[in-house]
């Protein structure tokens, strides 16, 4: 006995939800060739089918790329700092990938390691993630190797299940899942089935002992100099969250805002003296290899990785992670 | 919401400058509860601001002892520090801490205590002496080697002479060949090679050496001759940081969170990390 | 595959030759909300700067902060600061390759901005990049018959 929905009943919930004063983001056609992870104005904006993933990640709706910490008032000598205790308004995110959803238990680590980010923790408690299994892969998926697969419920409320047709089978997987969905669903015999993933590319303990101990090696000079030092992968990658704290002062409203970083930027290791401990792109492409196969491993036992693909596809040059790490596997 | 982001106000005390590009300030908080509930270690740094400008790290370079007021003392180099260049008493500053692990004063108890430091790493280094010597007991002999490219540079000369007055304490300042004045009485060389000329006699030291990586490197091989091992070799690493609290992913060294697992580390932990600081 | 594409893409579909004559047909208001809803996408990524061939500054002046004159922020205003500062730099330097299209993660058609500033410089100033070697550059130089219609 399985609970099945149809698109149309999906998209009227998600009608019904915005209205009801939800924030609910899901996949949106943004250009003829770009699908991406929007707040949806309707139902009718939501995806569902003919593309692979969403070319950016749900962490925004979690950790945005700008977050206002507080703001401040300055008159003469006294400062006021201004916070926004406002509640989070309840947040759905329908049709997120395995991926994707897999990302939230992963940045849950660092975001409480010790100090607790009440932002992204606020944030997430009023999330509910509902995650769409995947019906098929490209060649820049590797959720396999590191762990995953297409129909992974790790990070999710609720999971649907493709069935053709336009129904959906839905598992809910937590009370959140169950509370979006309670009576929603048809009582049906149809399963859905997990998809078989991408084959293994790469062993991933393999890529954390070679890291660890090839930290000078010329691997990384050969590897890595492709890269222009931009921020795309680490931006449209679900695990990425390395961030700044800017503070640009009247000009820009007297707030201090935490925002996206990349450690792929030139000044993002930069002291003011001048001195920057990763001075060349290859070095900067280690960090990042070594963070996620490696660091965040020995520090929080996961993998800072989900294998979505989205650093390859984005990266203007083609490189990403996946080519990075099967060279180490294999050379 | 508990914002482990939002700064404490602090009022400044005092504004001391002790040379051309380094002022040192003192700040007290302006939450009365809050100044009777702080604490801190030394060897512990904060997360200073100038409201409008941005966030620097800073070692807080006053003692643990010391109630009323902590301290930090900056080189004028960027646009933070050019901020808090203009301050003067009783403007406001944020400050976020104390962060990171301090140095270890309780298992240095008993131990010869060797300081070693250059231009501006004497302010991480100034807490530690005042420490001990207000807890004079609980430390053997005390030696500080420091030195600056000239005397121009050199910063708390005046405290430097009060510590020199205090028992069993052995105070040797340099500048490098050329940064003499004609009236300079102390020595003229490199730390390290003042410190070993100084052939300082101690048992089982605890050394604390910061200052430039050329600086250390020079100093280890005279510290290896002396048959002071890396694990009683203590030092403080100076990364870029932003957060402070084990979450912006810039200042780590291999898998050490400098702003949570340092910035105190041992030459023996040191030892085994990559050249990523 | 095209050198530089990731293993696999489609080639994106040649934008339509006409689409900055569309984006001009806008009256000047929805044009700015046309802008406003690209640049709300920017993640600051400098995916755009990153593979300009002609952004080559040693210091992006984005990364300068003494003093901020663009906001770091990927706010709107620090977007639209960002995004317009960068088309001025290029002002008659764009060799209209087409990388900061294709190259945005976000899908803003960037080249829609350096396409309106190279038919700037052509039409003030008779200057187009790469046409003639020994031509002083728009924004490096002056002459004393340049137009002074701006000021008013």
């Amino acid at each position: 006995m399985s609970e099945i929905i149809s698109q149309s009943t999906l998209r009227a919930l998600a009608a019904e939800w915005i209205a009801g004063g939800k924030s609910v983001a899901g996949p949106a056609r943004v250009k003829p060739d770009l699908v991406l992870y929007r707040t949806l104005r309707s139902g009718d904006d939501l995806l569902l089918e003919g593309f692979q993933r969403p070319a950016n990640s749900i962490k925004e709706f979690l950790f945005p790329k700008a977050e206002k910490l507080y703001g401040y008032k300055i008159r003469g000598n006294s400062v006021e700092l201004i916070e926004n205790d406002a509640l989070e308004p309840a947040q759905v995110i329908i049709a997120a990938r395995p991926c994707d959803a897999a990302a939230l238990p992963i940045l849950d680590h660092v975001f409480n390691w010790d100090f607790h980010d009440e932002f992204y923790n606020r944030r997430r408690a009023a999330t509910t993630v509902v995650t769409l299994a995947c019906s098929a892969h490209d060649e820049n998926c590797f959720c396999t190797s590191v762990g995953l697969d297409p129909g992974s419920e790790r990070g999710s409320d609720a999971i649907l299940f493709a069935l053709g047709d336009g129904q959906y089978e839905l598992r809910c997987i937590t009370e959140k899942g169950r509370a979006l969905f309670g009576g929603k669903t048809e009582k049906s015999e149809q399963t859905g089935k997990t998809i078989a993933g991408p084959e293994k590319k790469f062993d991933a303990q393999a890529v954390r002992t070679f890291v660890t101990a090839h930290f000078e090696d010329p691997f990384w000079q050969e590897h890595a100099l492709t890269c222009i030092g931009c921020g795309t992968c680490a931006f449209s990658c679900p695990a990425c969250h390395c961030f700044d704290i800017v503070d640009a002062g009247p000009a820009a409203g007297n707030a201090r805002v935490k925002t996206w970083d990349s450690c792929q930027f030139s000044t993002f290791t930069a002291h003011a003296s001048g001195h920057n401990p990763r001075p060349v792109q290859p070095a900067r492409q280690r960090q990042r290899i070594l963070h996620k196969f490696a660091i965040y491993p020995e520090k929080f036992g996961e993998i800072l990785c989900t294998g979505c693909g989205n650093c390859t596809r984005n990266c203007p040059v083609g490189l990403g992670v996946l080519s990075v790490v099967t060279e180490i596997n294999h050379g | 919401m508990d914002n482990v982001y939002k700064p404490d106000l602090m009022e400044v005390t005092r504004v001391r400058q002790e040379t051309p590009d380094v002022k040192a300030v003192s700040v007290r908080f302006l939450d009365s509860e809050r100044a009777s509930n702080f604490s801190f270690r030394v060897g512990q740094f904060g997360i200073f601001s100038a409201f409008g400008y941005g966030e620097s790290t800073f070692n807080i370079c006053s003692s643990s002892n010391w109630k009323d007021h902590i301290e930090f003392c900056f080189r004028k180099v960027g646009r933070v520090t050019e901020a808090f260049w203009k301050i003067e008493e009783k403007d406001v500053v944020g400050f976020r801490g104390p962060y990171g692990n301090g140095y270890p004063m309780e298992a240095w108890k008993g131990r010869d205590l060797i300081f070693l430091g250059g231009g501006i790493a004497m302010p991480p280094i100034r807490c530690a002496v005042w420490y001990a010597l207000e807890n004079r007991a609980d430390y053997g002999e005390i030696t500080v080697v420091y030195g600056a490219r000239t005397v121009a540079d050199l910063v708390f000369l005046d405290e430097l002479d009060e510590w020199s007055k205090a028992e069993r304490v052995r105070i040797i300042r340099c500048v490098d060949p050329g940064g003499e004045t004609p009236d300079w009485k102390g020595e003229i060389g490199f730390v390290p090679h003042v410190f070993e000329r100084a052939q300082v006699a101690a048992k089982n030291p605890v050394v604390l050496v910061i200052g430039p990586p050329i600086m250390i490197k020079n100093t280890l091989p005279i510290l290896d001759k002396m048959g002071v091992k890396p694990a009683s070799v203590y030092t403080s690493i100076e990364n870029r940081m932003k957060c402070g609290i084990g979450k912006c992913g810039r200042c780590n060294v291999g898998p050490i969170y400098i702003c949570k697992e340092g910035p105190v580390l041992t030459m023996e932990q040191l030892q085994g990390l990559p050249a990523d600081y | 595959m095209t050198l530089g594409m990731a293993a696999g893409s489609e080639p994106q579909s040649s934008p339509s030759p006409n689409r900055f004559a569309a984006l001009m047909a806008m009256p000047p208001a929805e044009r700015m909300a046309f802008w406003t809803e690209e640049f709300n996408r920017c993640v600051k990524c400098f995916a755009c700067r990153q593979v300009c061939p002609m952004c080559y500054c040693e210091r992006c002046i984005v990364d300068k902060n003494r003093p901020i004159a663009i906001d770091p922020a990927p706010s709107t205003k620090g977007n639209f600061a960002w995004q317009i500062a960068r088309a001025f730099h290029l002002a008659g330097r764009c060799v209209g390759c087409g990388e900061c299209s294709r190259a945005c993660p976000a899908g803003i058609d960037l080249a829609l901005l350096n396409i309106s500033m190279h038919i700037a410089a052509q039409k003030n100033f008779g200057y187009e990049a790469g046409a003639d070697p020994k031509a002083a550059p728009v924004i490096g130089s002056y002459t004393l018959h340049d137009t002074e219609g701006f000021i008013r």
